[in-house]
């Protein structure tokens, strides 16, 4: 080679291993993939624009497709159903736990419990979802979590919850958008 | 497809400069703040190949390097909240946190000496230019590259790794020599630029 390097930039430049030209390939990251949270199951858009007033009703008088159950005297069971454990994601307390238990066949119903969430504040409420393999999302209601942070709800289950891959509960901005925020805060997978 | 597959095409909108000092979008950083899993995607489609080639070349093992790059990212998630980009830029503060990192490892390899009068000591690198410090500079570098032209890249590449001269390079190229040393000049002085767009303090002699 006729020329050197006469600088310290090009001294650096000289000096790069053959991955320091080429971006080497690293290992997966550390948080799980995203799930493709686009694609919404038609005809099940439970959220309109007053989803947390609604909540905040379900809460209330515990009607409708979703019943609040804790504190109840009678432990909320689903007979014959299967149980997922629910773990926490994202920004939730590592402590944060759930549980849903999920009839089988269409037409069905869950009861789900939760614990070590942050309280729902005025501007946010959970929703709980299915969530297929392909990304298939079902919403399945919301729910406010009071200052205790744990909450037990009964809701409908108007699919075959065998066809989806997750129980999922976000956290969403009341926003008006009835899409999934993709701020998930505890899932477990149903198999 | 993964987002992080899908960003890791192209650099990230921010990443890419558009202007002397170019902060990152104010809208970028909220996301970020709130660990957006998009946000973090990006940012590791960005960062990840930087950080993992930075630590292959200082811990000289692959399965360490893995392990550790695991921990830069998790740190950079648990830390995300706190990133103030008035303070660093996004590509000091994640490499400040691979050389710390990178740091603990090596130190871990050190035995603890059994006797204080034995010889064993916290030693430095015997290679100074293999030190963590040294190579985050060369590292740096190796990621604003990224930025350039792919035809600035390849020039470099071929002058600096592959050791060719110009008339060399023309000749391989076909390129008119006075184009390649018009092109050499050019790439380099858009790495400067680049470099010093990312740290001012940094910017070598």
């Amino acid at each position: 080679m006729s020329e050197r390097p006469t600088d310290e930039l090009e001294r650096l430049l000289e000096a790069l291993p053959r991955e320091g030209w080429e971006r080497p390939e690293p290992p997966p990251a550390p948080w799980p993939p995203e799930q493709p949270w686009r694609v919404r199951a038609p005809g099940f858009s439970l959220r309109p624009l007053t989803a947390a007033v609604a909540a905040a009703l379900l809460i209330a008088l515990g009607v409708a497709g979703g019943v609040l159950v804790s504190g109840g005297d009678e432990p909320a069971t689903v007979a014959d159903g299967t149980t997922v454990a629910l773990a926490p994601l994202g920004d939730a307390d590592p402590a944060a736990t759930g549980e849903a238990t999920l009839t089988e066949g269409d037409a069905g119903e869950a009861v789900v419990s939760v614990s070590g969430l942050a309280p729902s504040s005025d501007g946010d409420f959970y929703e709980l979802w299915l969530i297929g393999a392909d990304g298939e999302l079902v919403s399945l209601g919301s729910f406010k979590v009071p200052e205790s942070g744990d909450a037990e709800l009964r809701v409908n289950v108007p699919v075959d919850p065998a066809r989806f891959a997750f129980v999922d509960v976000s956290l969403e901005p009341d926003d008006g958008d009835p899409g999934h925020s993709s701020d998930s805060v505890l899932r477990g997978p149903t198999t | 497809m993964s987002a992080a597959v899908l960003t890791a095409m192209a650099p990230a909108p921010w990443a890419v400069r558009r202007g002397p000092s170019s902060p990152l979008p104010r809208r970028f950083v909220a996301r970020l703040h709130r660990r957006d899993r998009r946000a973090l995607d990006e940012v590791y489609a960005e960062y990840a190949p930087t950080v993992f080639g930075y630590l292959v070349n200082t811990l000289r093992d692959r399965g360490a390097a893995e392990d550790v790059h695991q921990q830069v990212f998790l740190e950079v998630w648990q830390r995300a909240p706190d990133y103030d980009p008035d303070r660093a830029t996004l590509l000091t503060w994640i490499m400040t946190i691979a050389r710390s990192r990178a740091v603990d490892e090596l130190r871990r390899r050190v035995p603890e000496p059994r006797d204080p009068g034995d010889g064993h000591e916290l030693a430095a690198d015997p290679d100074p230019e293999l030190s963590p410090d040294a190579l985050i500079e060369r590292w740096r570098v190796a990621h604003l590259l990224s930025r350039l032209r792919p035809e600035e890249s390849e020039l470099l590449r071929l002058r600096f790794y592959e050791g060719l001269s110009q008339s060399e390079i023309a000749e391989r190229t076909g390129v008119p020599l006075g184009t390649v040393k018009m092109r050499m000049v050019s790439a380099l002085r858009r790495l400067r630029e680049l470099i010093e767009d990312e740290d001012p303090e940094a910017v070598p002699a």
